[in-house]
């Protein structure tokens, strides 16, 4: 099997997540899009150097959050989006009312919480343990569990603001 | 929504979006082309303005021994060390934008670079604008010498027309290009605050 067919079967195996940790981090379908690709490019840039020694699904976690908080903050900077050739990408199905609608609601709740947050809170989703997710985020098992508590508090609080208004 | 809401309606999501088509080849060929683009379109400006100070900084350099007075050749040789110390500072940000190592930091690590880079990217910014200022004023003393050679220095009118020209500078990056200097530097710092507690 080349590297590049075994490239893909290990993405195909993960595809959903990383497009939910793209959806994640962006407003807009084209720039969920954006991020998938540039997701997948970093991944294949550091397929070869990617140790076995390490779970498949860190590594895989590890470079789409990197890239995702790099793209949301390096892309002021850049031009929002350059025309590709028709022929070099094909697009995806936007998605539909309903799921878009699914996402908004998801994201108001997490666009009152910070990056490192947002992190945490990502892997918690995808039903990750606290070790796993201290292993990917770099920190400890504990502080984990610490800040979980205080992101829980914050969504309640939130809760609690809104029933008031 | 508490988190066990939230968590129901991530898993209601569809994970599958994504096209089959997107081949890691053609993603790496769409993806160069859009990054070569993006930073030539930022970078274009900055490079064109040290260019055009390069040009006449050289020139200046080519021809030192018109400018006679002391004074003007130091301002030349101050115009070379600055203008070297804004091409270092555009180099550290190239290196900046191209050195990132994503598999191989935490998230925490990246969050805490990317806030760093920030702080120091404001910093720069400031620098190199007072800088650019600076320079603009002495290539034109430098020209005016050595071309018409008139020294713009001894010139009364030149320094009433700079000291207001530099006083509304002076205005515009203390009221408004510091106040969003400011804000993007306390959101980095807070960034760092809540990595390390």
């Amino acid at each position: 099997m080349t590297q590049e067919a075994a490239f893909i079967q290990t993405i195909q195996q993960y595809r959903g997540i990383l497009y939910k940790a793209a959806a994640l981090y962006t407003d807009r379908p084209e720039d969920r899009e954006d991020l998938m690709q540039e997701i997948l490019y970093q991944l294949w840039k550091s397929y070869g150097s990617f140790r076995q020694e390490a779970a498949r699904s860190t590594w895989i976690y590890r470079v789409a959050m990197n890239v995702s908080i790099h793209y949301l903050k390096q892309n002021r900077k850049r031009p929002r989006t350059v025309a590709l050739a028709p022929e070099l990408l094909e697009r995806a199905a936007p998605p539909d009312e309903a799921e878009q609608s699914r996402w908004d609601n998801i994201r108001r709740q997490i666009d009152t919480l910070s990056l490192l947050e947002r992190g945490i809170v990502l892997l918690y989703l995808e039903d990750k343990s606290y070790r796993e997710i201290g292993a990917i985020v770099g920190l400890s098992e504990s502080n984990v569990g610490t800040r979980m508590a205080r992101i829980k508090a914050k969504l309640k609080k939130r809760i609690t603001e809104k029933k008031q208004a | 929504m508490s988190i066990e809401g939230l968590k129901q309606a991530w898993d209601a999501l569809p994970g599958e979006t994504a096209s089959e088509a997107l081949r890691p080849t053609r993603i790496q060929n769409a993806l160069r082309a859009r990054y070569r683009r993006g930073i030539h379109r930022t970078m274009l400006l900055e490079l064109g303005l040290l260019l055009v100070y390069g040009y006449f900084v050289g020139l200046s350099l080519f021809r030192f021994d018109h400018l006679e007075k002391p004074y003007l050749e130091i301002l030349a040789l101050g115009a070379v060390a600055t203008l070297g110390y804004l091409i270092l500072l555009q180099l550290i940000r190239l290196v900046g934008l191209f050195r990132f190592a994503y598999a191989e930091q935490s998230y925490v690590e990246v969050l805490e670079g990317l806030a760093r880079q920030r702080i120091r990217h404001e910093r720069f910014r400031l620098t190199k604008l007072v800088l650019s200022y600076l320079l603009l004023i002495v290539v034109a003393i430098l020209q005016v010498k050595i071309y018409n050679e008139y020294d713009l220095v001894r010139e009364p009118r030149f320094w009433w027309t700079l000291l207001p020209l530099s006083l509304a500078f002076l205005l515009l990056v203390r009221h408004r290009i510091r106040k969003y200097h400011q804000k993007a530097i306390s959101a980095a710092e807070r960034t760092l605050r809540e990595l390390e507690t």
